[in-house]
């Protein structure tokens, strides 16, 4: 295995992305990720388990692990904590009742050490909704200000309308192209 | 791919339930293509994967369908397996063919793409767990045929084991059992253990399992230690590889996905796993399962240490190098900027405690990188990688320092020369692999670079001579992986003081390196630096120069891409020094020819630099004691002397200014002691001081009557060696001194004299057959051995120019050519290698006569030399080799491409002599020689003939308008079959013959057109003889009998015209079997085919002469292919006149008692054959004479035979030779 095996494999593998998405059931994970696949939103049900998806962007292939958000299922989320370069944190901006349960919940994922140096998108899910919070107030909802240990950002969206959605995936694969990668 | 194809293949696959035995056949054969189409993506195999969700999502549905329904869950609790014991040792349920045959599918795209990727198409419900597994508990693991299935399905439960759900819940007999503990578990954990000592691929997927299932939180807690303590008490007490191997690699892919919390308590556990080498000689002989143990201590390391964040990673560009330059200007409406956060906050370097293992585990590491498998050391330079990161900058450095000490073990100094002969291979490469793997994580910290790029250099260039050859050429790989890993991981002003060093060593490594791989891995690694870091000097004009694909060919990247860079002065003087310090003494030979020739080109940069630096530091290496640096310097010296002169062209001041070292060059030859010459060896000696010399002679260099004697010396030397590449270099040598230093009439007499015996008598030429007088230079070489230097010879005549008085040795050297070209009737004289030398000599004597050619020769010497190429078209010569005189044939009519149009032209011009020289005759004969060898056996030869015939064929006189070069009969017809505008595919015998064979018609090429096609028909290649021979034979059967009633107009030819052609051959050709056999041989076949009966009319075509003919080939013939041939065209005139029968008949009945058994049986057959053939209505003696012919046993000893052979006679009605039987009866 020479240098330039290491490159053939390098090349392939820069080239692909391991994001996970998460957040509280019912904060539209699923809806993202079946708008972004161009998929009918129409008849989605609640994740029973996990989805993965491949989808393509920029030229980079996404390995997208979608992971229900159930209370009894959060614990179970470092199932799949292996190897993720990039956390998309999912908010439903219209549920003000649960936005501390996400606070409290983001936080602790971060403390995560396998997801250290991942980069977080929060995606301010919901916006077509009357009364959704705006991502000024989700972002100190969140507390976001204060994570220091990743590079963040959060995008005001709506997974029905599709708005926003792909400056947040930008972003995100933006900023995992903008390191330097390691073959691990 | 085939897409298409595939999908069908998978579609026929997946329809279609109960089958029928054809059916299976079938479907077996569509499994087998649509593996065979995927197959070929193993090297790059994501260029499947647009397809794989249709390749196997649907082939997962239907298996997960068909698992479903069988309800092996029942089943299997139903036998009440033992909860310990639940491996089933029969097959419990039966499963169809076509479900294998998609499990068997599926394994193979997972063998393909990774099992990971495939893995995501899969099916991962709660209610897969049950039914799935069982279905596997279900499974004879014995069965050989469905290892596949195993394998799949295990992996398959890798993914479905990972839902997010309390597996107690999952389990359906949970509630009965109670406790924490899981009966599913158990038995998953149970059979995977079972599986993780399989010695196939099964092991690998059980291990993937376990890791999956017992990383789980819920399944941690409970099972996690008792596993880890299963899979230690297990790993000390089995013996067997495999098993070892299964627990490792569970245990490396455990501590590998799990969360390091939970995995801290059972370090202590799992400890004494490192350790299991020591113990076990039989597993440390065992590669994998000492990667594996360094696998483990990397894993064990990682666990201990908190994972770090580097912020570099961000700072040091982009994951793509392309994708950063081309986004760079993109502006992207994103995020608002506002609501990004891009900074990490540095982790401050916590006191933390390191645990005492560490130090234990690094060791191990360090051991590891100089293993002598590759893989170890890779893994232990990974892991070291991987760790450091982790450790708090003093340990990490205290790692750095260990490998520096690896890279000076067994290195000394002597005399102040660094000496590092002694080093291991294995320890620098996996040092430097370290080193690299360090340094992309940023880990060498920059005050270290300065200390680590002097090794890296050295590694570079490593190459360490054993033997004959040498070895490193993986530790050069290593070392530009080292310099790629720099480019990544510094900025540009912490490597910008190395710069210098690492560009020029880089660009030495790319160009002139022997090894291709390292070439390019130093391309890489060159380019890589050039992208990032922006300051290498004139770097995008390099990486142009001598990207990937350009620094392929070696030759290339010597002689082209080396001049290019080396118009930068930055770099040109390492590539000079590496040259003429390094590469000449490397010990491949080509390597050092190619360095001098690149030599040659880089004198023309700097001149001076040359003969101020090299030439002084290589005139000594010219007398080294090692034969490969002395090869190397003379090939070098006399490379760049070769180019001085050529530089400086007509002004030779520079022999004056140079004085002293132009002597000393001079006298570089005679100073070198005798033996270099003669020991064993000598032939690279040899080959380069005669390179040297020519290389001198062409520059010109100032010699005096002594130096240029003992030149002479040493290229006559290798002009009369054995070494075909050496004489191919002498003869360079000598047409060199002749063209510079001129040649005596002397030396001539001399050369010739060593060619065969001849010597001259007053300058006429005298042909000796032994003479005792041979004490001159080379004479006491006895001409039976000295094959070697008459070939040599017989090249360097034809390099003479003659000039002057040198004229009148123009005769006799052509006699002397022509006398070696001939085949001598004393075997042992013949050399095929000589003939083919003397006859390229005197084509070479014929162009570099050129135009003077009438002037200097007379039309006595033109015979002489159309002669001799006519001569050499008959070479048909053998030896072991096979028909060596083909290339004298070869050199003849390329000989005559060559004699022919100048002899034309000359007469053309020639308004002085009435006479032409050449003749339509002549051009006859030679197309007639033309054809022939056109339709010759050997493939190589008809390809020659033919591009030589179409090339006189359409030959024009530029001197006249529209005039043919050659005016020869049947032109029309050539021209007709042998179009200019078509390709004609003179190798391809099935294209070949059916054209070739229209031109028998012409019936001046017809003898020899014949010829050459019947000696083809009787060939020996399959392909040859199945077109020649049936092309032949039909298109003679195609012919009319007579001429009578074809329209003269137009050529035609009849079956008596061949026939007669045919005879005309036999009777030329008599006593030579080359030709004979064959044409026996298609004789026969024309008979059998009843062609030769259609001529009635023995007037015209006289059978009897041909039965002569035949009858002279049985004569005292012991070739048993010859006799066969003869008997059985006997056999064929047994149906013509009575006159030919009845004198067949005799020799046929005569061969019934040869004392050859074998030829006995054959007539024996062969006339049975031939008489019930041609006897409509069985009379009563055509009946005996049947049963005598099939009751015999011709087998019997001759005198018992005899009478059943006396008895033929009277019922063939035929009398029995009275006086005399004939002679083959004796």
């Amino acid at each position: 295995m020479g240098l330039l095996s290491i490159l053939r494999k390098m090349r392939q593998k820069e080239k692909e992305m391991r994001l996970l998405v998460l957040g509280l059931d019912n904060a539209g994970k699923t809806t993202i990720i079946k708008r972004l696949n161009g998929e009918d939103i129409d008849t989605i049900s609640p994740t029973l388990g996990f989805n993965i998806k491949t989808l393509e962007h920029n030229g980079y292939k996404l390995h997208v692990f979608d992971v229900g958000g159930q209370k009894s299922i959060r614990t179970y989320w470092r199932n799949y904590f292996e190897q993720t370069d990039g956390v998309i944190w999912v908010v439903d901006s219209a549920d003000r009742m649960r936005l501390k349960d996400t606070k409290d919940e983001l936080k602790s994922l971060l403390l995560e050490e396998r997801l250290a140096g991942a980069s977080l998108l929060v995606f301010a899910n919901k916006q077509d909704l009357p009364g959704a919070l705006t991502d000024k107030q989700i972002r100190e909802g969140l507390e976001l200000d204060s994570i220091v240990t990743h590079h963040w950002a959060i995008q005001a969206c709506s997974a029905v309308t599709g708005e926003n959605l792909l400056r947040g995936m930008d972003w995100i694969i933006g900023d995992i192209a903008s390191r330097i990668y390691l073959l691990e | 791919m085939q897409s298409k194809e595939f999908f069908e293949s998978l579609h026929i696959l997946l329809k279609s339930d109960t089958l029928s035995k054809e059916d299976e056949v079938e479907q077996e054969k569509n499994l087998g293509k649509a593996i065979a189409l995927i197959n070929p993506y193993q090297e790059q195999p994501y260029l499947l994967d647009p397809h794989l969700e249709a390749m196997v999502k649907p082939t997962i549905e239907l298996l997960r369908s068909y698992i479903k329904s069988v309800d092996a869950q029942s089943l299997v609790l139903s036998k009440n397996i033992p909860s310990d014991n639940i491996v089933s040792s029969e097959d419990l349920i039966k499963v169809p063919t076509k479900i294998q045959r998609l499990f068997k599918l599926v394994y193979y795209i997972m063998k393909i793409r990774g099992f990971k990727t495939i893995l995501k198409f899969f099916t991962h419900e709660v209610s897969d767990l049950e039914p799935t597994f069982y279905f596997l508990v279900a499974l004879n693991p014995k069965d050989f045929n469905a290892w596949e299935t195993r394998y799949v399905l295990l992996i398959w439960l890798s993914l479905i084991c990972i839902i997010p759900f309390d597996l107690k819940t999952v389990d359906s007999r949970a509630s009965r059992v109670g406790g924490n503990k899981f009966p599913l578990v158990d038995h998953i954990i149970d059979l995977s253990k079972f599986y993780l000592k399989a010695t196939g691929k099964e092991r690998d997927a059980a291990a993937v399992l376990l890791s999956r299932l017992l990383t789980r939180r819920d399944i941690a807690e409970a099972y996690l230690i008792d596993y880890i303590q299963w899979a230690r008490d297990e790993a000390r007490k089995v013996k067997d590889v495999f098993t070892i191997t299964g627990i490792f690699t569970s245990l490396c892919a455990i501590y590998k996905l799990g969360q390091r919390q939970t995995l801290l308590p059972t370090l202590d556990t799992a400890w004494p796993c490192l350790f299991l080498l020591e113990e076990n000689e039989m597993f440390a002989n065992n590669t994998l399962v000492r990667k594996m143990s360094v696998k483990l201590a990397q894993r064990f390391g990682l666990c201990y240490l908190k994972p770090k964040v580097a912020s570099w990673r961000y700072q040091r560009g982009n994951r793509s190098l392309r994708d950063s330059l081309e986004t760079s200007v993109k502006t992207t409406t994103g995020i608002d900027p506002l609501n990004i956060h891009q900074s990490l906050k540095e982790s401050e370097e916590e006191e933390e405690e390191i645990p005492e293992q560490i130090e234990e585990i690094i060791e191990i590491l360090l051991n590891g990188l100089r293993n002598k498998d590759t893989i170890v050391r890779w893994s232990a330079a990974k892991g070291l990688g991987r760790l450091s990161q982790r450790l708090p900058k003093e340990l990490a450095d205290d790692v750095i320092e260990s490998l520096f000490e690896l890279f000076s073990e067994n290195t000394f100094t002597h005399n102040g020369v660094f000496e590092m002969s002694a080093v291991s291979d294995h320890t620098w490469h996996g040092a430097c692999l370290a080193v690299a793997e360090l340094a992309r994580r940023g880990l060498l910290l920059p005050e270290r670079l300065s200390e680590v790029i002097p090794w890296v250099c050295k590694a570079l260039k490593f190459d360490l001579k054993r033997g004959a050859h040498s070895i490193g050429s993986h530790v050069r790989d290593a070392a530009c992986y080292v310099c790629w890993s720099f480019a990544r991981a510094y900025a540009p002003e912490v490597l910008a003081p190395h710069v210098p060093e690492l560009a020029n060593n880089l660009v030495v490594v790319s160009v002139f390196d022997r090894e291709v791989n390292v070439r390019r891995a130093s391309s890489a690694a060159f380019q890589e630096n050039v992208g990032r870091l922006e300051i290498f000097p004139h770097g995008i004009e390099i990486i142009t120069a001598a990207d990937y694909f350009a620094v392929g060919n070696k030759v290339n990247a010597f002689l082209n891409i080396s001049t290019k860079i080396a118009e930068f002065t930055e770099y040109r003087y390492h590539l000079i020094d590496h040259l003429s310090t390094i590469t000449i003494t490397n010990w491949d030979k080509s390597m050092r020819e190619l360095a001098s020739k690149a030599l040659h080109k880089l004198t023309r940069l700097d001149l001076n630099y040359m003969i101020d630096k090299v030439l002084p530091l290589l005139l000594p290496q010219t007398l080294s004691s090692d034969m490969h640096t002395r090869h190397g310097a003379l090939f070098a010296v006399g490379e760049i002397c070769f180019a001085w002169s050529d530089i400086q062209g007509n002004d030779k001041s520079w022999i004056e200014k140079y004085n002293s070292l132009v002597t000393q060059i001079s006298s570089i030859i005679g100073s070198l002691p005798e033996n270099v010459f003669t020991d064993f060896g000598s032939e690279v000696t040899c080959q380069a001081a005669t390179h040297f010399i020519a290389c001198l002679a062409k520059a010109g260099w100032p010699i005096n009557d002594g130096i240029l004697k003992g030149w002479k010396l040493v290229v006559y030397d290798l002009l009369s060696r054995k070494d075909e590449y050496g004489q191919e270099i002498a003869v360079s040598a000598v047409e060199a001194l002749i063209n510079q230093y001129g040649i005596t009439g002397q030396e001539i007499e001399q050369y010739p004299y060593t060619l065969l015996f001849f010597f001259f008598k007053k300058k006429k030429l005298v042909f000796l057959y032994v003479h005792n007088s041979f004490n001159t230079y080379m004479g006491h070489i006895h001409p039976s051995k000295n094959a070697y230097a008459r070939r040599g010879f017989s090249l360097a005549l034809g390099l003479i120019i003659f000039v002057n008085d040198i004229k009148e040795y123009l005769e006799p050297v052509i006699d002397a050519l022509i006398i070696s070209a001939t085949v001598q009737e004393i075997k042992v004289w013949n050399d095929a290698e000589t003939r083919r030398n003397s006859i390229l000599s005197l084509t070479k004597i014929v162009k570099n006569l050129g135009n003077d050619f009438k002037t200097v020769c007379n039309e006595r010497i033109f015979e002489k030399i159309i002669n001799a190429y006519f001569m050499g078209l008959e070479d048909y010569s053998t030896d072991s080799r096979g028909d060596v005189g083909s290339w004298t044939r070869e050199a003849s009519m390329m000989g005559l491409l060559e004699f022919g149009p100048l002899i034309i032209r000359l007469d053309s011009t020639d308004s002085t002599s009435s006479k032409r020289w050449w003749t339509n005759e002549l051009s006859i004969k030679v197309f007639r020689n033309l054809l022939k060898q056109s339709v010759e056996r050997i493939d190589r030869v008809r390809s020659c003939a033919g591009k030589i015939l179409l090339n006189l064929l359409y030959m024009k006189k530029e001197w006249e308008e529209d005039g043919w070069m050659f005016e020869i009969p049947g032109r029309d017809v050539l021209l007709k079959v042998l179009p200019k505008n078509e390709v004609i595919y003179w190798m391809s015998p099935s294209e070949l013959y059916p054209r070739m064979v229209k031109l028998l018609v012409i019936p001046e090429y017809r003898f020899d057109l014949l010829t050459g096609l019947v000696v083809a028909a009787g060939g020996m290649t399959e392909s040859l003889v199945r077109y020649s021979s049936a092309t032949l034979i039909e298109y003679i059967n195609a012919l009319p009998t007579d001429s009578s009633n074809v329209s003269s107009s137009e050529l035609k030819i009849s079956l008596i015209e061949l026939a007669k052609s045919l005879l005309d051959i036999a009777k030329h050709f008599e006593k030579q079997d080359r030709i004979m056999i064959p044409l026996l041989e298609v004789v026969d076949l024309l008979f059998e085919a009843g062609t030769l009966q259609k001529i009635t009319n023995e007037d015209e075509f006289k059978f009897l002469e041909l039965f002569e003919c035949v009858k002279k080939g049985v004569t005292r013939c012991k070739d048993i292919r010859k006799l066969t041939a003869c008997m059985k065209v006997f056999c064929g005139m047994t149906s013509l006149s009575d006159t030919v029968r009845n004198k067949a008949l005799y020799q046929l009945l005569g061969l019934l008692i040869h004392p050859f058994p074998k030829i006995r049986r054959n007539t024996a057959d062969q006339l049975y054959l031939a008489l019930t053939g041609s006897v409509e209505e069985p009379t009563e003696e055509s009946l005996e004479v049947e049963e005598i012919l099939t009751n015999t046993d011709w087998n019997d000893p001759i005198p018992r035979l005899k009478e059943a052979r006396n008895n033929l006679y009277p019922l063939l009605g035929i009398k029995p030779p009275v006086s005399k039987p004939s002679n083959l009866n004796n």
